[in-house]
């Protein structure tokens, strides 16, 4: 039976496959189903996760047009490394370089569960290792990086193909002196706790460098408001946005100062 | 009043023999029997094994933590389980082997109304040509099973690193010894951890490393696989190892089975049945894991092993072990109660257990090689278990044989893993992620047999910071520390 072909924005009903334990008429059907929508929509290769069902089976043509059927497939041996334009039907649109692999190796099981080999190599080998990302419930876009996936997003959000020069970058180096900052948060509120596992005199003493580390926290949300909108000021084009983020984004660890601060002086 | 034996001082039995004395107050005996002097924190040998922490950090003294805790402590190691007595006398007892300098090769009889099995793994470097003789590592490669091993380990990596320093290029070989092996996840984290030592100290561009494993895709981890939700996408641990590796620049080998180790050389077969070699300068290899070979008797003095103990060594508990074959299993074939079916007085906990069959897909070689990992017993489930146990015990020894089984089925609890990928207060990173359940039960959970809903991952600093804490928390815990009841297993 032809199936519909999950296709963005929908999301897939299942998560990721299972390997398939019952080689019965469940799985001969499934396969049938999934020769049968490759043939309706023109495809070299299916995996029943493209038509959300949740079992590890793909049909593949190799290249005399003959389908193959590799059930719980595994590449176990890989070789030479390509970068190859793909399109995928879950976004049918779009072309994206990927990194793959030239040669590969396949362990999988045929319709009786038998186990099988199968080497492949260049188009027919990227085919296969497409089809296994679907079986472990990802399509191409996980094998990008953070820069190109924004630009997967933006392409799919706004139809745009590249990300503007002097947009906003995701990065900020402000970001570290937040981390920093919420580091020392986290220390210090296991340091109010651990008042209840230590001696008075050491309590006098972690007062003490509490008191400390509370006054260098809020020195560095305020380093971090003018460090941030310096930063900020580089790329014009966010700016108006990212005042209201830094304002509220140091308003925010002020208030959690405060939290602390305020256990700090109930508990010690 | 009762006494329980509880065999082994590592997390399992510890956890059982801490819990079933606080439980048992003074009106009960709780005795343990360990050959170690110190306890270990295993999981942070990773950090002993580059050099990042010391063996004192990982470690402390077991005996003045159990005069504490009013437990009897035995350092010695048992060798034999009699558990209808002898000769004379019904009550079950135990043979064991001192192992304290004092009374090194005396052996004892002890006598018990209720024992628990806690001896964990015997590290089988033996059942791999070269990798070592029995328990015992061999001279080619290092290991991180313990804290000596990952002393030593950090040694040769620290001559590695000075090679690379002065301008050679070295090789780094790690992962799993054996088709056989579990424990995927600790040799994950060594991988990561060395390549970010090694990036530390400016000598990455020299430094080759590879991945070789049993699995037959990478994040199998010995359970099939995780799926994590990260972002609000579910993303396989296959998908997010393989990005990892690529990002780190290492190279993997997976549906490999070692069976041999030279000098500098690891020989192996593919699940195709091809044998290849690869070439180390450094390499650690998990060796796989059997019971720790005890001998049971019946009274007549007749050998019994084979009835307690499953042929890997490890002991026989309330699992189905006649599930059959991959499509037969179902997570009602997991234990429940850790009890022994012969012997209501005995059970088992931690990795000392015989799980029923693998987790992963079970895979072999063309040449009929079983190349796929077997069931990991991680430190939270050992816990859990060893915690269960022990409240069973408790309420037979206070309320009578009628009382009521405590449960904690690995079919029924989640664990999470935080696999550390680098040390470092600022620049450390470790990947969290949380799985449920551990076996997959694919009637509550058709077709995947696992709920996503409870996986969790994210890789990132948080994560080392998660990674150390837990540390210092399992520390305190060991060492019944105020509040140690309180941090969970
Ligand atoms: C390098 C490494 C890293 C790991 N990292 C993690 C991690 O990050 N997270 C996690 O959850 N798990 C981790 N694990 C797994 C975890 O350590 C084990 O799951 C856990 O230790 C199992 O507990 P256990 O009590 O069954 O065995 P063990 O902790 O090994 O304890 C067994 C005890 O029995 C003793 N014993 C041995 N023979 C005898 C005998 N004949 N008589 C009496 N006593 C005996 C041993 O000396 C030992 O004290 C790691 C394992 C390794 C090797």
């Amino acid at each position: 039976m032809i199936k519909d072909l999950i296709q963005y924005p929908q999301t897939p009903p299942i998560e990721f496959n299972a390997p398939v334990r019952f080689f019965n008429e469940d799985l001969f059907n499934l396969i049938d189903d999934l020769k049968d929508t490759m043939k309706e929509h023109n495809l070299n290769g299916l995996s029943a996760f493209q038509i959300g069902n949740p079992h590890s089976v793909i049909v593949v043509k190799d290249k005399d047009n003959n389908y193959i059927e590799l059930i719980n497939s595994r590449i176990f041996f890989k070789k030479e490394k390509i970068t190859t334009n793909e399109t995928t039907t879950y976004f049918p649109d779009i072309n994206i370089d990927i990194i793959r692999d030239r040669h590969i190796k396949v362990m999988y099981e045929d319709r009786e569960g038998s186990q099988k080999f199968l080497d492949a190599s260049d188009e027919f080998a990227v085919l296969i290792q497409r089809k296994i990302d679907y079986n472990f419930g990802a399509n191409f876009s996980i094998r990008l990086n953070d820069a190109k996936k924004e630009q997967l997003d933006m392409k799919l959000e706004h139809g745009i193909d590249v990300v503007i020069d002097n947009s906003c970058p995701t990065n900020f180096k402000r970001d570290k002196v937040l981390k920093v900052i919420n580091i020392l948060l986290a220390i210090s509120l296991i340091a109010v706790f651990s008042k209840y596992f230590i001696s008075d005199d050491a309590i006098v003493v972690l007062s003490e460098y509490l008191n400390n580390g509370f006054y260098l926290i809020s020195s560095m949300i305020i380093f971090y408001t003018f460090f941030a909108y310096w930063e900020g000021s580089k790329y014009t084009n966010c700016m108006s946005c990212q005042i209201g983020n830094i304002i509220g984004t140091a308003l925010f660890h002020f208030a959690k100062l405060i939290a602390l601060i305020t256990l700090k002086y109930f508990i010690i | 009043m009762a006494r329980l034996i509880v065999l082994g001082g590592g997390v399992a039995g510890h956890t059982t023999a801490t819990f079933a004395a606080k439980w048992l107050g003074s009106s009960h005996e709780v005795m343990v029997v360990t050959p170690n002097a110190k306890w270990n924190w295993i999981p942070s040998n990773i950090w002993v094994g580059v050099g990042e922490l010391s063996k004192e950090d990982v470690t402390f003294d077991l005996a003045p933590v159990y005069s504490k805790a009013g437990i009897s402590y035995k350092q010695a190691k048992a060798v034999a389980i009699h558990p209808e007595g002898k000769d004379g006398s019904d009550k079950p007892y135990v043979v064991i082997e001192h192992t304290s300098k004092a009374k090194a090769g005396e052996t004892e009889e002890v006598e018990y109304d209720y024992l628990v099995n806690a001896t964990g793994p015997k590290l089988n470097f033996g059942a791999t040509p070269g990798l070592g003789v029995g328990s015992n590592l061999g001279e080619h490669t290092v290991s991180v099973c313990t804290a000596d091993h990952a002393e030593h380990a950090a040694h040769e990596l620290k001559i590695c690193i000075d090679k690379m320093k002065s301008g050679e290029t070295q090789k780094f070989l790690i992962g799993t010894g054996h088709g056989m092996c579990t424990c995927q996840g600790a040799a994950f984290e060594y991988i990561f951890n060395i390549e970010h030592e090694i990036a530390k100290a400016g000598v990455r561009d020299k430094a080759e490393i590879k991945w070789i494993s049993n699995e037959s895709f990478l994040g199998d981890f010995g359970m099939g696989g995780l799926h994590m939700k990260v972002g609000g996408y579910v993303v396989s641990s296959k998908l997010f190892a393989e990005s990892l590796y690529a990002e780190r620049d290492i190279e993997w080998i997976i549906g490999a089975h070692v069976n041999k180790v030279e000098s500098g050389k690891a020989s192996y077969e593919l699940l195709d049945g091809s044998m290849h070699e690869e070439e180390f300068d450094f390499s650690m290899l998990i060796p796989p894991f059997a019971g720790v070979g005890l001998k049971a008797y019946d009274k007549a003095g007749e050998d019994i092993t084979a009835t307690i103990f499953a042929p890997n060594g490890f002991m026989k508990v309330d699992a189905n072990y006649a599930a059959g074959t991959y499509e037969n299993w179902k997570a009602s074939d997991w234990p429940r109660t850790y009890q022994n079916p012969t012997y209501s007085n005995m059970f088992a906990a931690g990795i000392a257990f015989a799980p029923p069959h693998i987790i992963s897909k079970p895979m072999s070689s063309v040449n009929g090689t079983p190349i796929n990992p077997t069931p990991p017993r991680t430190g939270m489930p050992s816990g859990i278990i060893g915690k269960a146990v022990a409240h069973s015990i408790c309420d037979l020894i206070t309320k009578g044989d009628g009382a009521h089984l405590h449960e904690a089925s690995m079919a029924e609890m989640g664990a999470a893993c935080v696999a550390s990928a680098g040390k470092g207060i600022l620049d450390g990173t470790a990947a969290a992620m949380t799985v449920f359940p551990v076996v997959p039960d694919f009637e509550k959970y058709p077709g995947t047999g696992r709920d996503t809903e409870y996986t969790f991952g994210e890789i990132g600093l948080a994560g080392h910071w998660i990674k150390h804490i837990l540390h210092y928390l399992f520390m305190w815990k060991a060492q019944l520390k105020p509040g140690w009841t309180l941090i969970p297993e």
